[in-house]
């Protein structure tokens, strides 16, 4: 018999003598967030990444949070989405970077690893937890927001959903065709040497979100 | 395991007194973050017990559940693999390396390969492997073993992970956490850019959707999953939830559970390998993901009695309430999967045999079952296995006669009465500082292991008879 044959015959003959207890199942947890109005969750959203630690910029206008990104960037060498996955003016904005400072996502992947800033958009923000949700796809690379030391997002008023569960309620069109989604929750932690807290370990040891209207 | 082994364990640990203050420290600071953690949930309960139910749920028609993942996994793009036992899951993963000519692997932290001593099979092999996680980073190059499911090194301290860094790695002695992070994020970036197998566990399984659900703190899962060629994710058969919801709720119990958080940093959520190959430039992310389904005596805990036991979400909060933990910490358990968690796991998934000992090593406090956050009954599921040892293996003639003869004592008052007289009399010259370590006859194998209270002045009848 095959192992797969046989660990199924397993589970079956164990499932006969097996106790577990009959419980109806409770409804799926909820969160006042859900029916709170939306202005409700960008304070909360602003609330939960403070406690994370992570800087948080908020903007009134488009060209304000370009500025913002251009400014979070600096002189840095800089691993960005392509394009078409940033809000246009923050494209337009990076075109003036002098050359080279952005890296071509094309390039070997060391190359990619020494840039010392990751830039993304989202394709959801969780209010409830202060997440970034980021499907991976060819037009949005996991690198950026994965190797460099601070990972700059941006996120659209849009992009605000109270909880998790509305988040993949958001996203189930475009879930099943993607690889991969991630699920960002303040910057890269540990706390395995005496549950010392220290940040940056294998991911970015700083988040910016810059926050659009 | 021998019960002389396990015996002599206990009493390393309980010597060991660096060992017992910083255990006493970790496991009170963990409780109480946990605390604060579930208090911000408007209703804890009923996370909880949507977790609970959902964990339930996906054991009572397992079989259905199992085959019903596997379609909707290969529908995803991934290949799955069955393995009966750890030898077999060895093989099969040494098998997916070397037929593509992967020669350098890095793993997330995944008990299950722990336990099915993996890093050893693919070394054999010829294929190099690096822990990636920091915690069991510490233990690969100290070649020690994990004491506790969530953080490994819960046994050093930091001058400790300073001396093996400094002897294994030849940089400077530093007893600084953020210093020794750095040192770790270094040498572990050029293995991960290097690596062409990525191995992890998974903490879930998403029916539904046929998706793998790992978490990470520290990002390595991603790496691991994201960087190399070829993914292969192990996790044992009983990972499984049925739908998106009852994850939502597991999610938020386990973070809360295990460290305290209301979110753990890194979720994956994995559908499969990279989709756009040929997109310029082409998409990250692997080009291979593999699911290897592990049994390795996960079937005979779900038989009887212990079939709750699967529901655990392998949080470590039952280990961080247990007194005995507390007291001898994660390796005097002699099993991965230590605490109370580890004394149903390893004696039902093992055999209750060579590890009768391990239900024993519980005060049936209650503690564990109540912080588990999926409400396993443990105390009653250490009972049953305590039952099961009764039955299984004829207890000593000793222990025999001193049950009878307690027995027979029991029944008649007078001669009760009559005893505790003499014992009133007799114990004071036998105890030492109030308690009695070593007592006579029949009672000497009880004194062994554990010390006897001397008689109350007043029993309770007697002083009840006072009151009436
Ligand atoms: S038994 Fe419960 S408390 Fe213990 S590790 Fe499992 S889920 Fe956590």
């Amino acid at each position: 018999m095959n192992a797969r044959e046989e660990i199924l015959g397993r589970v079956r003959a164990a499932l006969r003598t097996a106790r577990i207890p009959a419980e109806p199942p409770p409804p799926p947890p909820s969160s006042p967030l859900e029916s709170a109005p939306s202005h409700e969750w960008r304070a909360r959203f602003a609330a939960e990444l403070r406690a994370l630690g992570v800087a948080l910029h908020e903007e009134a206008s488009d060209a304000a949070v370009a500025e913002r990104v251009v400014a979070l960037i600096g002189t840095r060498r800089l691993l960005a989405w392509p394009d078409a996955t940033l809000p246009p003016a923050v494209a337009a904005r990076l075109a003036q970077l002098p050359a080279g400072q952005r890296l071509d996502l094309a390039a070997p992947r060391a190359a990619l690893a020494t840039a010392e800033v990751g830039l993304t958009a989202v394709d959801a923000a969780i209010a409830e937890t202060g997440s970034l949700l980021l499907i991976a796809a060819h037009d949005r690379p996991r690198t950026p927001s994965l190797l460099p030391p601070l990972h700059v997002a941006i996120v659209r008023g849009s992009d605000l959903v109270p909880t998790l569960r509305a988040a993949l309620a958001k996203l189930r069109h475009a879930l099943p065709s993607a690889a991969a989604l991630h699920r960002i929750t303040g910057p890269s932690r540990t706390a395995d040497i005496e549950l010392q807290l220290t940040l940056g370990v294998h991911g970015p040891g700083a988040l910016a979100v810059v926050l659009g209207p | 395991m021998s019960d002389s082994l396990f015996r002599a364990r206990v009493r390393a640990a309980l010597a060991d007194e660096t060992l017992h203050v910083a255990l006493g420290r970790a496991t009170a600071q963990l409780q109480a973050r946990r605390a604060t953690a579930f208090a911000s949930l408007q209703d804890p309960a009923a996370v909880r017990a949507r977790a609970r139910a959902g964990k339930l749920a996906a054991l009572r028609t397992l079989d259905l559940q199992l085959e019903e993942f596997e379609r909707r996994l290969v529908a995803n793009g991934i290949t799955v693999h069955w393995a009966r036992d750890a030898e077999e899951a060895c093989a099969t993963i040494v098998a997916i390396a070397t037929s593509r000519g992967c020669r350098r692997a890095v793993k997330g932290k995944s008990m299950a390969s722990e336990e099915i001593e993996l890093n050893a099979a693919l070394e054999a092999a010829g294929v190099e492997v690096v822990e990636s996680d920091l915690g069991e980073y510490v233990v690969q190059l100290d070649r020690d073993r994990p004491s506790h499911i969530i953080l490994p090194i819960l046994h050093r301290t930091r001058e400790q992970v300073g001396r093996i860094f400094e002897r294994e790695l030849g940089v400077d002695w530093t007893p600084d956490p953020a210093a020794l992070a750095r040192i770790a994020r270094e040498r572990l970036r050029e293995r991960f850019l290097a690596a062409d197998l990525g191995i992890t566990g998974a903490n879930f399984g998403v029916v539904e959707t046929g998706t793998l659900c790992i978490v990470s703190n520290e990002g390595n899962v991603r790496m691991s999953s994201s960087l190399p060629r070829v993914h292969v994710a192990l996790l044992g058969i009983d990972k499984l939830v049925p739908t998106q919801d009852d994850l939502d709720a597991a999610l938020q119990v386990l973070a809360r559970s295990a460290t305290g958080q209301q979110s753990t940093v890194y979720v994956s959520l994995v559908n499969g390998p990279r989709r756009r190959a040929d997109a310029t430039p082409p998409e990250e992310g692997p080009d291979e993901v593999h699911v290897v389904l592990l049994d390795h005596g996960r079937t005979r805990t779900l038989a009887g009695e212990t079939a709750e036991m699967l529901a655990c979400i392998r949080c470590g909060a039952c280990l961080n309430a247990c007194p005995v933990f507390q007291q001898v910490g994660g390796h005097a358990y002699g099993s991965i999967y230590p605490g109370p968690m580890g004394s149903v796991l390893t004696p039902t998934m093992r055999g209750l045999a060579d590890h009768a000992e391990l239900p024993q090593a519980s005060s049936l406090c209650g503690a564990c079952k109540e912080a588990c956050p999926v409400g396993i009954d443990l105390p009653r599921l250490l009972l049953a296995l305590r039952r099961a040892t009764v039955a299984e293996q004829p207890i000593a003639p000793t222990l025999r006669l001193a049950l009878r003869a307690w027995a027979f004592v029991m029944a008649r008052p007078r001669l009760l009465r009559l005893l505790r007289r003499v014992a009133r009399v007799v114990a004071p010259h036998l105890a030492r500082r109030g308690w009695l370590r070593r007592a006579p006859g029949l009672l000497s194998g009880w004194t062994a292991h554990r010390d006897l209270p001397l008689p109350a002045a007043q029993s309770f009848d007697e002083w009840w008879a006072t009151r009436r």
